[in-house]
């Protein structure tokens, strides 16, 4: 029984130790973003992985639209005050990311409007989402999961930016002069929208 | 009281038995032998499937065994357990070799994303163990030694995805490479007869000239997965590997025989 409490006290800085590494963690800073402009660059897929084409001759079975979204960091709260730790250094435990963004506004829809006849049924000004695919490395989702799988919380604005490949699965039956208009409608009412440059479909 | 008493007769006569033993045994009880040499094919696991290039083993190698140590509980009749290494091709070249072959297979159509994982650097060596029994048949200058053991020829049969983007299309295809066993680590039953002639070296080593005769058996079978990451089209395609292997050996090695 004494060798007991004699092992339990020994323990106690032991275990002391160990509570007090876990807790020296920095407490989080939390940033508000915003959801500010969009621009649209056309693809050429047809080597390994979609490129950003200066050429204005995309094949059209290879042909994708990049979309990036521009945010605006917007500081919002303070940083709170750890209650019991001051350390300046975190320790081996999971601590939580120094910076999180949250996002005042998330993407409700994303819509693809052609600005040119596309096919007999979707001429000038028609949807054609349904013939856009989100490439994610190699394998694609529809607009639809890839905006339910959304990460809105981000943790660096400048290396989390978000950028999506919109491929063209469904080309039109025809070459010929194409453009197209992108729009992300947002939780807040507005509408980010930019236009294609004209390009030849091959 | 009558079992006790014959328990107890039983156990002095075992005892007696036991303590008479002084004189050491007229023959060698123990002998060490190792080996290395070449193993060829006469029925091969691998017939050129393109998943041949996943499984760790080699028909052909250079072989080292270990240690194979012989027990003999009679002048000429022992118990034998080999411990033997089979070196096979660094995996890694084998998955540059399965993106060539898939290259050549689909031509100038698609190019690879992604290939199969690189491996470590583990040493590429199986270990199998066989054990049986042996006879030893000694002349004036060598000893004839046969020997029949079971055992498994252990391999890695391993999992892999590959990833090809057609080529002027948003096509991207998957193609996973997959046996139909759960775990990648492949065991196949082993029945091995060698005879080794053993030249004698002064009292105790042995020049050893071995040769070896394995017959293993495999079953499983690898599936090919095609997927379009569009289209989810899936094409299958099955490599069977239900099959008897046989290898033959031969090999020059030492022995060691300890003192009778």
């Amino acid at each position: 029984m004494k060798w007991n409490k004699v092992l339990v006290v020994l323990l106690i800085p032991v275990a002391v130790n160990i509570l007090s590494s876990c807790c020296e963690c920095l407490e989080s800073m939390f940033f508000d973003y915003t959801n500010c402009s969009i621009s649209v660059e056309e693809l050429d897929n047809s080597r390994l992985q979609p490129e950003v084409s200066s050429n204005k001759m995309i094949l059209k079975e290879a042909f994708g639209l990049r979309v990036n979204v521009e945010r605006k960091q917007d500081l919002c709260h303070q940083r709170s005050t750890p209650l019991f730790v001051t350390s300046a250094f975190a320790f081996s435990c999971e601590c939580p990311p120094e910076t999180v963004f949250q996002p005042l506004d998330s993407i409700l829809t994303i819509q693809i409007t052609t600005l040119r006849d596309f096919d007999d049924t979707h001429l000038s000004g028609s949807d054609v989402s349904e013939y856009f695919s989100v490439l994610l490395s190699t394998e694609f989702i529809s607009i639809d999961e890839f905006i339910s799988n959304l990460r809105n919380e981000v943790y660096d604005l400048e290396y989390d930016i978000l950028k999506f490949d919109l491929m063209l699965m469904t080309p039109p039956p025809a070459t010929g002069a194409h453009q197209f208009a992108v729009s992300l409608e947002l939780s807040d009412g507005r509408v980010l929208s930019k236009s294609s440059s004209i390009i030849d479909l091959l | 009281m009558k079992t006790q008493s014959l328990l107890l007769v039983l156990a002095l006569i075992w005892g007696v038995h036991l303590s008479g033993q002084n004189n050491p045994p007229a023959f060698v009880r123990w002998q060490l032998q190792t080996n290395a040499g070449i193993a060829l094919p006469l029925a091969k696991l691998k017939t050129g499937a393109i998943t041949d290039l996943l499984i760790d083993y080699d028909d052909q190698y250079v072989y080292w065994q270990f240690i194979t140590a012989n027990y003999f509980f009679a002048s000429n009749w022992g118990l034998s357990v080999t411990i033997q290494g089979n070196p096979f091709t660094d995996p890694n070249k084998n998955g540059e070799r399965l993106l060539q072959t898939l290259a050549a297979r689909y031509e100038q159509n698609y190019l690879v994303t992604s290939g199969p994982f690189k491996y470590g650097e583990e040493p590429n060596i199986n270990t199998n163990i066989y054990l049986g029994v042996v006879y030893r048949k000694d002349f004036n200058k060598i000893s004839l030694i046969p020997k029949l053991q079971i055992g498994a020829t252990s391999f890695y049969a391993k999992r892999s995805n590959v990833y090809l983007k057609e080529i002027n299309r948003n096509n991207h295809l998957q193609i996973t490479y997959q046996s139909n066993r759960a775990s990648t680590a492949h065991d196949g039953f082993t029945v091995m007869t060698g005879l080794t002639l053993a030249c004698h070296l002064g009292k105790r080593f042995t020049l050893d000239l071995h040769t070896q005769l394995y017959g293993f058996i495999t079953q499983f079978s690898y599936t090919e997965q095609i997927r379009n990451t569009y289209t989810e089209a899936i094409e299958v395609n099955t490599y069977d590997y239900d099959r008897i292997n046989g290898t033959f050996s031969v090999g020059l090695g030492i022995g060691y025989k300890f003192a009778p």
